[in-house]
């Protein structure tokens, strides 16, 4: 590739992919007591005038997903339960970007299903909040990040919010 | 929340001025270097492109040529990386090299603390099978170390 090439095509508004930001997906944690941060998924469909996808996701346990028998009754209540808490989610966000639409996957935090969803919707970025307090985040749901930093094909934003790296470390030798 | 307050807040999440590329030295680099610029073109950022340059690990014998080897490898990839830069700035003038010496993932989340970087933007091509079984790659580790927001992108051409 000619870097140059690329450059100048760039700065004529020709080139690149950044550019042309149309759909941006962003995931949701519907579990009760998950702490969403949308800022950065909001703040990036504002600036590119782009969709902006909340695909909710829940971590609820796992016997709420047999649909069986008598467990049908508490998976409709669930399922009516973690569709209503992503349409607050995606009332909240229309507040600030007109253009926000929910999408709803009735299971686990996922990647592939995360990167399925992307490539149906032809999603320019996807971007997975992480907040300070997620950083220590189930081992099962940090595999699953790593496993969609790894496999996906759009572009992944992981929304950090910004914390002093350089205090922690310095903290961390000092133990030593 | 009034209007005010909202633009406040949004202002507050994406505030992009310093952008830090983190690059391999690969062939796959300069598209890796070229979606940072529209990255840092759009949001009016300087640029900051970063290699980490992991010495081997050798054992004691004959050390003195070993040193001499890597004094010799660091020189090339100084030139390198400033060949890279000084292509950058032809079209896009904020834009400055950083070498460090050390494990790739922590350099670059201490860079980005120590530079006030608001982005990482790290490429990722496809990866053999021993790669992954070895867990060579490098993205997730920037990612679960970062101080900021982290932008991982497919460089492959497919």
């Amino acid at each position: 590739m000619n870097i140059q090439h690329e450059l100048t095509k760039q700065s004529d508004g020709r080139g690149s992919r950044p550019q042309s930001c149309k759909n941006i997906l962003a995931t949701v944690d519907l579990s009760q007591d998950a702490k969403v941060d949308l800022d950065t998924a909001i703040a990036l469909a504002e600036h590119y005038d782009a969709d902006l996808w909340l695909l909710g996701f829940s971590s609820e346990p796992a016997v709420c997903t047999d649909a069986r028998g008598l467990c049908n009754y508490v998976w409709d209540s669930w399922s009516r339960r973690a569709q209503v808490r992503l349409w607050d989610w995606v009332l909240q966000a229309r507040e600030r970007h007109y253009r926000t639409f929910p999408l709803l996957i009735g299971e686990h935090y996922d990647a592939h299903e995360i990167i399925r969803t992307a490539e149906r919707l032809m999603a320019d970025m996807i971007v997975v909040p992480i907040e300070e307090s997620g950083r220590r985040f189930a081992a099962f749901e940090e595999a699953q990040t790593d496993e969609l930093l790894r496999k996906s094909a759009t572009p992944v934003f992981v929304a950090i919010s910004p914390r002093d790296f350089i205090n922690e470390i310095d903290k961390k030798e000092s133990w030593k | 929340m009034n209007n005010v307050e909202i633009l406040q807040q949004q202002e507050a999440a994406l505030n992009v001025n310093t952008v830090l590329v983190a690059v391999d030295l690969s062939p796959h680099s300069e598209r890796t270097v070229a979606y940072a610029v529209s990255i840092a073109r759009q949001f009016g950022a300087s640029l900051k492109v970063i290699h980490v340059y992991a010495p081997p690990t050798s054992t004691e014998f004959g050390a003195q040529d070993m040193y001499r080897l890597l004094e010799k490898d660091r020189e090339d990839i100084e030139r390198r990386l400033a060949s890279l830069v000084d292509r950058v700035r032809a079209n896009y003038p904020k834009c400055e090299s950083l070498l460090r010496t050390g494990d790739p993932s922590e350099q670059v989340a201490r860079a980005a603390s120590l530079e006030r970087a608001n982005l990482i933007v790290v490429g990722r091509h496809h990866q053999t099978f021993l790669g992954r079984l070895l867990n060579l790659d490098q993205a997730p580790k920037i990612v679960h170390r970062a101080a900021c927001p982290v932008l991982v992108w497919e460089d492959d051409d497919n």
